[in-house]
């Protein structure tokens, strides 16, 4: 699955178990449930691979622990997978990259910065749905076998185990994205668990729609994958989904959205995970995320501090005027930080308006007295010409 | 852990290579600046120095700039003290391999404090760091001008839990910046107190008189 721009991850194992075991000649069909490929086959060989990463991850540091929020996304995957659940384990890592995959022996990764991205229950359905069919249809096999049986490409022998390990597989020159076919059959399948569930249809093509336009809101940075590469095809398929969605409001659908209980889940985690989001350094695609965030949650003072903190750091032309909105935006709403007066104090002063950093800078510190910040707080106030 | 095992022999075959910084007199590192660097640490990497081809850590860049420097004591991942000294407006603080430069935050002389901490935090995440976390930005002398610290945390990609600790300054619309990052268990606290008597230690030339009015 690529739906950010973090690199998509399929897994792949090479001529380790080449000449040991038989290859399946046909692994389109769908696993039935409790499946477990013998060990003497190349699938076998395969899941034993990942079944050493998913050792590797189940032990990570970046593993969100947090059972509340991983009882919510597992419950949502468990609900879709149905006689499937059993097969698939969750795991919710901390990494502000807009990504989930599936890995061969039912092992599901959500990275946080797609909980970030999601706006609801039904979108990170569509997702998960997505990634599901991915697993339920092998595609991950069926990429495997084709890298080495056509490219012979071999496995080193020193991979990592656990998420680091999983980039190395990666990075190996192994790595086999999914076709264009295998996505769109994924999107199908994700399409169809969402709506069987009663979620609102329409949900998956605004999740894509929203991944592209914040993809697009960098158009001269690098491109990190090869979804960015494939917009036409994103395009097809964001065509594709939404007359899907329009053929299935003729029908009578439940429709659910799922926005409440989404934020309920995500809510304790949302600002470190906007902390986290801005060490990616792409202050054009924050700026853009949390703008989508914001047209869902207007009255988020959480989410307009953040987009004054986005604003600030990429520092654009206009962005002072942006920030400084965004910030007193916050400050008018509700659930604000403390912080968006310092960072309206920063923005001022970097502008050369120093009685209003003055009075800014004040009023942070007397709403935070103990804040870590304190003494650099205290030079900008000096700096501005006044005192704590 | 495994890859870092690994990497060891590599590492300290290149290392044995490289020159050793002794302790106790000011050694310089580029921009004017001296630092006591308190021990004998393995000189990794030096102004005028490359490595290409090796790319073997998130930190190995290669960089033609001539005022980065890398120490170690232990081997670069366990713990690194780097030097990056004279970094002018649109240059970024380093670039790893596979990333572009303009994908790169860069320096900018209006930078406030704030600016440059986020700088380097966006920096460190491009370069890999997961979980980043920055706190207790701080004004602190460098050397006779006025600087800052920040304190840092990170995991690698491998999973390797680091701590570290950064002190900067912006002198004559140029930026300093000296980090130190070790693994959290026994490596960072083994070497901090010594940091800290080199980030104590900075000297930096004196700032030209100012011309009298005519």
């Amino acid at each position: 699955m690529r739906f950010g721009r973090s690199v998509g991850i399929v897994f792949a194992a090479a001529l380790l178990w080449g000449g040991t075991g038989s290859v399946q000649a046909a692994v389109s069909e769908v696993l039935p449930p409790g499946y477990r490929p013998a060990l003497d086959t190349e699938e076998g060989g395969l899941w034993a691979l990942v079944d050493r990463q998913e050792a590797g991850v189940k032990a990570s540091p970046t593993l969100v622990t947090d059972e509340a929020l991983n009882t919510y996304v597992r419950k949502i995957i468990c609900d879709l997978a149905g006689e499937h659940c059993a097969s698939l384990r969750v795991y919710v890592v901390d990494d502000p990259s807009s990504n989930a995959m599936a890995a061969p022996n039912g092992m599901v990764i959500v990275w946080t910065g797609l909980l970030l991205r999601c706006q609801n229950e039904a979108e990170l359905a569509f997702v998960l749905g997505h990634e599901i069919t991915h697993y339920l249809k092998r595609h991950s096999l069926l990429n495997f076998q084709k890298t080495v049986h056509t490219a012979g490409t071999f496995l080193p022998l020193s991979i990592a185990t656990g998420l680091g390990g999983l980039l190395q597989l990666v990075g190996s020159g192994m790595l086999a994205s999914y076709s264009r076919d295998q996505e769109r059959e994924a999107d199908a399948g994700g399409f169809d668990l969402i709506v069987g569930k009663g979620y609102d249809a329409r949900q998956g093509a605004f999740f894509m729609a929203n991944t592209a336009e914040e993809e697009d809101a960098s158009p001269n940075r690098t491109k990190s994958s090869a979804y960015l590469s494939s917009h036409p095809e994103m395009k097809e398929r964001l065509t594709v989904l939404t007359k899907r969605a329009d053929d299935v409001e003729t029908q009578a659908h439940a429709s659910i959205v799922g926005a409440e209980p989404y934020r309920a889940a995500i809510g304790p985690h949302r600002a470190a995970w906007l902390e986290e989001e801005f060490n990616r350094g792409d202050y054009a695609q924050s700026v853009a995320m949390i703008t989508q965030l914001l047209k869902a949650e207007p009255q988020s003072g959480e989410l307009h501090y953040y987009l004054g903190e986005a604003y600030r750091r990429r520092n654009a032309n206009g962005d002072s005027a942006n920030a400084m909105a965004a910030y007193r935006a916050a400050i008018a709403a509700t659930g604000a930080p403390s912080a968006a007066h310092r960072g309206l104090g920063l923005v001022a002063l970097k502008a050369g308006q120093k009685n209003f950093a003055r009075d800014e800078f004040q009023k942070y510190l007397s709403l935070t007295p103990m804040a870590s910040d304190r003494t650099t707080v205290e030079y900008y106030l000096a700096t501005a010409g006044g005192s704590p | 852990m495994k890859i870092r095992i690994l990497l060891l022999p590599v590492v300290c075959g290149v290392l044995a290579a490289c020159q050793s910084v002794q302790g106790e007199r000011a050694t310089y590192v580029g921009d004017g600046i001296t630092v006591d660097p308190q021990i004998e640490w393995t000189h990794a990497i030096g102004p005028r120095e490359s490595i290409p081809g090796l790319g073997l850590d998130r930190l190995l860049f290669l960089t033609a700039r001539d005022t980065t420097s890398v120490w170690t004591i232990d081997g670069l991942g366990l713990d690194e003290l780097l030097f990056f000294t004279g970094v002018t407006a649109g240059d970024p603080l380093f670039r790893s391999p596979g990333v572009d430069k303009k994908d790169v935050i860069a320096y900018n002389a209006t930078m406030l404090p704030d600016d440059v901490m986020e700088m380097i935090a966006g920096t460190l995440g491009k370069a890999g760091s997961q979980q980043l976390r920055t706190s207790m930005l701080r004004p602190v002398r460098f050397g006779t001008v006025t600087g800052f610290r920040f304190d840092l945390a990170y995991t690698t990609q491998d999973g390797l839990e680091m701590k570290g600790m950064a002190l900067f300054a912006q002198r004559q619309k140029k930026l300093d910046v000296i980090l130190f990052f070790a693994a959290s268990e026994h490596y960072f606290g083994q070497y901090s107190s010594t940091v800290e008597k080199i980030f104590s230690s900075v000297q930096v030339p004196d700032l030209p008189a100012a011309k009298p009015a005519a």
